[in-house]
């Protein structure tokens, strides 16, 4: 019931929706046969039955790559098996044969030890052979993490991950899979919006193909919540998810789409995983203020909400409990973590209303077409941030007086300053300190309360002072009390507490600090100086903090969201507008745009439609004037 | 254009003679890749992924579609066979060849001095010669007669399939699109919808006159099979929404939520109530259970072009709102039942009374062969929809290309003026590379091959002379049944002199690229 859709175009995307995946199968597993998180477990998923009789999930998703973008991992149901061989080529054609091989790409130790579990009977092995089995995935799950956390030498075989299919955990239905025709994995071509318009096949198999795979899950749906897209909307993924957003209101007419607009931190390019390689000068600069104001003018008027998601590249210093290694910007692994993280359980509420214990259950369930709404309820620009806190402080409902005066200051400070917080056990549950903002800037959004126009905050497994996990109502009373030593929000808002943490897969990056508990709890005497000795002293491989602590050593952990419309967005889409007047004064920016298919008018009818979407923040504005 | 645009303005301005050598290299690299799959005894390549995942075709689109193209110059010819196929479906190979041979004839040229202006010019003189010869050359025919469209989807069918299974597909083809045909309506084949199965044992790929959906019901006790059933398609969903002014966040109180809600299921329910069959929106649980108990077997969100398929096949038409019910709305299947193929269902409505859409439901092991025969499908769809289009057919075989060259020699080189002869010739000979590609691809000597086809039409009284593939000998395509599209042939005298002039001016295209730019 209440089924959502997921569509992930592009390759930040894929990594960002493979980790989304793997927390959602993670929570699937952890729940051990009977879920009680409150999350329904067919919301993102479709079940069905094997030839035995046993159960089979696989998500509701279509994802589009590039070609060769999975790497050695093929979803299709012929499961390749010995190298073919030419004379048995086909039933379809009696003459000659010649095969031209690419040569197999090595799939991850990871995979590798998956598939080779997938057919244990674990019912039936020794103890021994089960912890057998799962050291091995382990330290498989290890390897992917080699290359991005710098322990290993740059260039070891197996090691790191190459391709999004190399950690994803979920098995993909062979529909949801397509790749994008004439576009290569690695190969330049892809950089910005409009870059599909020079595919040699051009775009339309490609939406055809991925409408009507959005049709068939549809179909098996009873009551459609609406699509969720994952988009790489400053790639030629933009311009394609433009092309698909079309066909999808012809195709599912009344159906809503979350958009979830997923930007690189590294722009440049060239790091592990990066999408199509480096840009060239200054055409990058004006290929990206063009593509960033093509994306959000024409794809917020495509999407009920769209949410435009960064990791800042000051992430580390305002997560102070994660350590994260040098080289993260360029990591679509790393990055993708922290986003899909953040999607995750931002969307919680979505997915509630399954079985919860006797206890207590989550609070806050909500639904697509309702949490849109509230987002942009205001005028009818339906631009939403996120920020993320992982993993979330200490939730003590009682205490909030004492910490008031000290939050009230750290409100207003920059969020920089905030993350340093104040002495003593100063890692508590904030929705503003030690959070980051996933936008991207200029200029930096920095979600301050006062100018909240709508709120949804989610917090997950909370856990108190002592380390234990709190129960709903006293995280839930936590959070108010965090809410109000806050500086106040003058806006409707939307609260869900669910006592449940995240699990965290095996094969997320092994990103906490050692400060960080093996439940995600916050170790009791927690202070950034203690936080930075720490790290220092946990940071050679082969240290014995190391070894307990290296990272991996959290199975679950406390995450707290807030995703807020926000009148920041006026100063935001003006920079938008007020570049792309700069980039297509330019003769460069206007052959760019050529080359795309907008003609100068076009240009300008963007920069009015950012014009008047800022306008609709503005004070005092009750009328949007965006109606088309 | 689109020699334009590939051209990368950051490219380093190469010396012209650089830039010829690279782009007669691009040529004939493709012509290269291209030319052991033309004709019916062409070879067929297995492309395999890093995935290990399998792609088998003889089609020059397909492959060029698989193969990572980064040389502009390539990028430029592939674009050339996509437009190719984009407005003929036929003919990929062929143009990718002759733009290659054009290329392997002026390099010989230019070897010995010519200037490629000079023959440029020729290929301009051959190519209208050749577009004027062309219609002197090509059949007029009847398209009411079956026959002849037979022979065109049979000629194309077995460049691409193996010949029992392409002469079985001739007949399905031919008859999917006399079906969907009508007077003075030009043809459109989105109304023949090509549905596959993966079938280990069951490999029987056919015509069904009227529609296959890959879904079928979605409640237990619905039927599994009508007889003479009437068939609503319907645009309304009977899905329960929360009507959107009521969508708010929090209700005030319990029970004015329940109200709310109990209100808005009624006029779901009421919406059900009055609703039959088939639709592109979604249906409840609720409301399936409704229709099933009438015994309604209801589809929820087909594919919005299958519902223009079903109204063309079934009759009736679409309603909006369910006040526009009535029977006139109602269309008509002799059958519609549910097939279920491991976890896949699909539902077929059969025995339509005046098919105006209809399905071929292709069966194959695995996915690449399913593929494969899904190409070739296509293509024989598009050359049966060629031939009534262009009423008219050519003679296949290599007969065109031959006729076409000893006419160019004959005639053409004559009248045109000095050094553009050169370029004619070239073009000429060009022509002669289909026949002798055919031979060898058959396992005859090109040379031998080509000299007895040679002889056989100067001799002979003026019919057509192809090349009998299973001999190496002469034959005559009429007799044969061999016959290509018309309009195929003559986008590829169309476009690939454009091109090969193209390469062959590249620094006059560099400077037009220029140019764009400053506009
Ligand atoms: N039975 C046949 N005998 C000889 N030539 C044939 C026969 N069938 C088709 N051909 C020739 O094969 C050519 C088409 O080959 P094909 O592989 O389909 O290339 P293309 O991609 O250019 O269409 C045509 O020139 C046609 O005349
Ligand atoms: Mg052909």
């Amino acid at each position: 019931m209440r089924e959502i859709i997921t569509l992930q175009l592009g390759p930040l995307s894929n990594y960002t929706g493979a980790h989304f995946w793997n927390l959602q199968d993670e929570a699937l597993g952890a729940a051990g046969g009977e879920r009680l998180d409150g999350v329904a477990e067919d919301v993102l998923f479709s079940w069905s039955e094997d030839p035995r009789g046993a159960p089979v999930y696989r998500p509701r998703a279509v994802v589009v790559d590039t070609s060769g973008a999975t790497g050695g991992v093929s979803f299709s149901l012929d499961a390749p098996g010995a190298p073919p061989d030419a004379s048995a080529a086909s039933s379809a054609w009696g003459g000659d044969a010649q095969v031209v091989a690419s040569g197999r790409i090595p799939k991850s130790a990871f995979t590798q030890q998956l598939e080779l579990q997938s057919g244990i009977n674990f019912d039936r092995e020794s103890a021994a052979a089960i912890a057998r089995h799962q050291a091995a995935l382990e330290a498989a799950a290890r390897q992917l993490d080699a290359l991005a956390l710098g322990s290993a030498p740059s260039g070891a075989r197996g090691v790191g991950v190459r391709y999004w299919s190399d950690y994803l955990k979920v098995q993909l239905h062979p529909r949801s899979f397509q790749a994008l025709q004439g576009a290569w994995h690695g190969a330049a071509g892809l950089e910005g919006y409009g870059a599909a318009s020079s595919l040699t096949y051009g775009v339309r198999p490609a939406v055809e193909a991925v409408a009507d795979a959005v049709r068939w899950w549809s179909e098996g749906c009873d009551s459609l919540q609406g699509v969720q897209v994952f988009a790489d909307d400053l790639t030629a993924f933009g311009g394609l998810a433009r092309s698909v957003l079309d066909e999808l209101r012809e195709e599912l007419p009344g159906a809503r789409i979350l958009y979830f607009s997923l930007r690189p931190t590294d722009s440049g390019g060239g790091g592990q995983g990066a999408a199509a390689g480096g840009s060239s000068g200054s055409s990058g600069g004006a290929r990206e203020v063009v593509s960033d104001a093509l994306a959000v003018a024409e794809l917020s008027e495509r999407s009920a909400a769209y949410v435009p998601l960064r990791v800042p590249t000051d992430a580390a210093a305002l997560l102070p409990l994660l350590r994260l290694p040098s080289g993260w910007r360029g990591s679509n692994y790393l990055c993708g973590a922290l986003l899909g993280a953040a999607i995750d359980t931002a969307t919680l509420p979505l997915r509630l209303g399954g079985p919860t214990s006797a206890l207590e259950g989550p609070s806050g369930a909500t639904d697509l077409h309702s949490w849109v709404s509230l987002l942009s309820g205001r005028g009818g620009a339906n631009l939403a941030a996120a920020a993320l806190q992982l993993p979330v402080g200490a939730a003590e409902p009682e205490d909030w007086t004492a910490q008031r005066a000290s939050d009230a200051r750290a409100g207003e400070a920059s969020p920089a300053e905030a993350g340093r917080g104040e002495a003593g056990p100063s890692y508590r549950l904030s929705t503003l300190r030690n959070t980051v903002v996933l936008a991207p800037s200029p200029p930096a959004l920095r979600l301050q309360p006062d100018s909240s126009l709508a709120e949804s905050v989610v917090l997950r497994g909370a856990r108190r002072a002592s380390g234990l996990p709190a129960t709903a109502r006293d995280a839930a009373a936590a959070l108010d009390a965090a809410l109000r030593s806050e500086p106040p929000r003058r806006c409707v808002m939307h609260r869900c507490v669910s006592p449940a943490a995240v699990a965290v897969p095996l094969p997320f990056p092994g990103i906490f600090g050692p400060a960080v508990g093996p439940e995600g709890e916050v170790v009791a005497r927690w202070s950034p100086a203690a936080a930075q000795a720490a790290l220092a002293a946990g940071a050679g491989p082969g240290s014995a903090a190391a070894g307990a602590r290296d990272g991996r050593h959290v199975a679950s952990c406390p995450v707290l969201t807030r995703v807020a419309a926000t009148s920041e967005f006026g100063p935001w889409l003006e920079e938008r507008a007020r570049a792309l007047l700069r980039a297509s004064a330019t003769a460069g920016g206007r052959a760019l745009g050529e080359g795309w298919g907008y003609a100068g008018a076009d240009l300008e009818e963007v920069g009015e439609r950012l014009r008047r979407m800022a306008g609709s923040y503005a004070d005092g504005s009750d009328d949007d004037g965006l109606d088309d | 254009m689109g020699s334009v645009k590939t051209l990368n303005p950051n490219a380093e301005v190469m010396g012209r003679n650089a830039a010829l050598f690279m782009n007669i290299n691009a040529a004939k690299g493709l012509y290269e890749v291209m030319k052991s799959n033309f004709g019916p005894k062409g070879t067929i390549k297995m492309l395999v992924g890093g995935a290990g995942d399998i792609k088998l075709t003889k089609d020059g689109n397909v492959l060029l579609r698989e193969m990572q193209i980064q040389n502009p110059t390539a990028v430029m010819i592939a674009r050339t066979a996509v437009a190719q196929d984009d407005v003929t479906g036929d003919g990929t190979s062929s143009i990718v060849l002759l733009i290659g041979e054009l290329m392997r004839q002026s390099e010989r040229y230019l070897a010995e001095g010519s200037h490629p202006r000079v023959l440029v010019e020729g290929f301009d003189v051959a190519k209208k010669a050749l577009l004027e010869f062309l219609d002197k050359f090509k059949e007029d025919v009847d398209t009411g007669d079956r026959e002849v469209l037979r022979c065109v989807a049979r000629t194309s069918l077995r460049t691409k399939l193996y010949q029992a299974l392409a002469d079985q597909l001739t007949d399905i083809v031919t008859d999917a699109v006399l079906s969907i045909r009508q007077p003075d309506e030009p043809i459109d084949l989105y109304m023949v919808e090509i549905m596959h199965m993966r079938h280990k044992l069951d490999q029987d790929t056919r015509l069904v006159r009227g529609l296959v959906l890959d879904h079928g019901a979605r409640h237990p006790d619905m039927p599994k099979r009508l007889e003479n059933c009437y068939i609503l398609t319907a645009n309304i969903s009977l899905e329960y929404e929360k009507a959107e002014v009521n969508a708010g966040f929090f209700y005030s109180s319990a029970e004015q939520r329940e109200k709310l809600v109990a209100a808005e299921r009624a006029y779901t329910d009421e919406r059900c109530r009055r609703v039959i069959e088939l639709k592109n929106k979604g249906i409840d649980p609720i409301c399936l259970d409704m229709l099933a108990k009438e015994g309604i077997l209801g589809l929820r969100r087909a594919k919005r072009r299958n519902m223009e398929r079903l109204m063309l096949a079934c009759g009736g038409f679409a309603i909006n709102s369910v006040e526009e019910l009535g029977e006139d709305c109602l269309g008509y299947a002799g059958q519609v039942y549910e097939h279920v193929l491991g976890e896949e269902k699909y539902t077929f409505v059969e025995d339509v009374k005046n098919a105006r859409s209809c399905t071929i439901l292709i069966k194959g092991p695995n996915d690449h062969t399913i593929a494969q025969i899904k190409d070739a499908v296509r293509d024989g769809l598009r050359a049966v929809k060629n031939v009534i289009d262009d009423k008219a057919v050519v003679a296949g075989a290599g007969a065109f290309e031959l006729a076409a060259a000893a006419h160019l020699r004959s005639e053409v080189k004559k009248q045109a003026a000095g050094r553009a002869k050169l370029g004619v010739e070239a073009f000429a000979e060009s022509l002669l590379g289909f026949v002798k590609i055919l031979a060898e691809n058959s396992g005859y000597d090109a040379q031998e091959a080509l000299i007895k086809l040679q002889e056989e039409a100067e001799a002979g009284s003026g019919a057509p002379v192809g090349l009998d593939i299973a001999t190496g000998e002469p034959l005559d395509p009429q007799t044969a049944g061999i016959y290509d599209n018309y309009c195929v042939k003559r986008q590829i005298i169309l476009s690939a002199p454009v091109i090969a002039s193209q390469l062959l001016l590249v620094d006059e295209v560099m400077r037009a690229g220029m140019n764009m730019r400053k506009r």
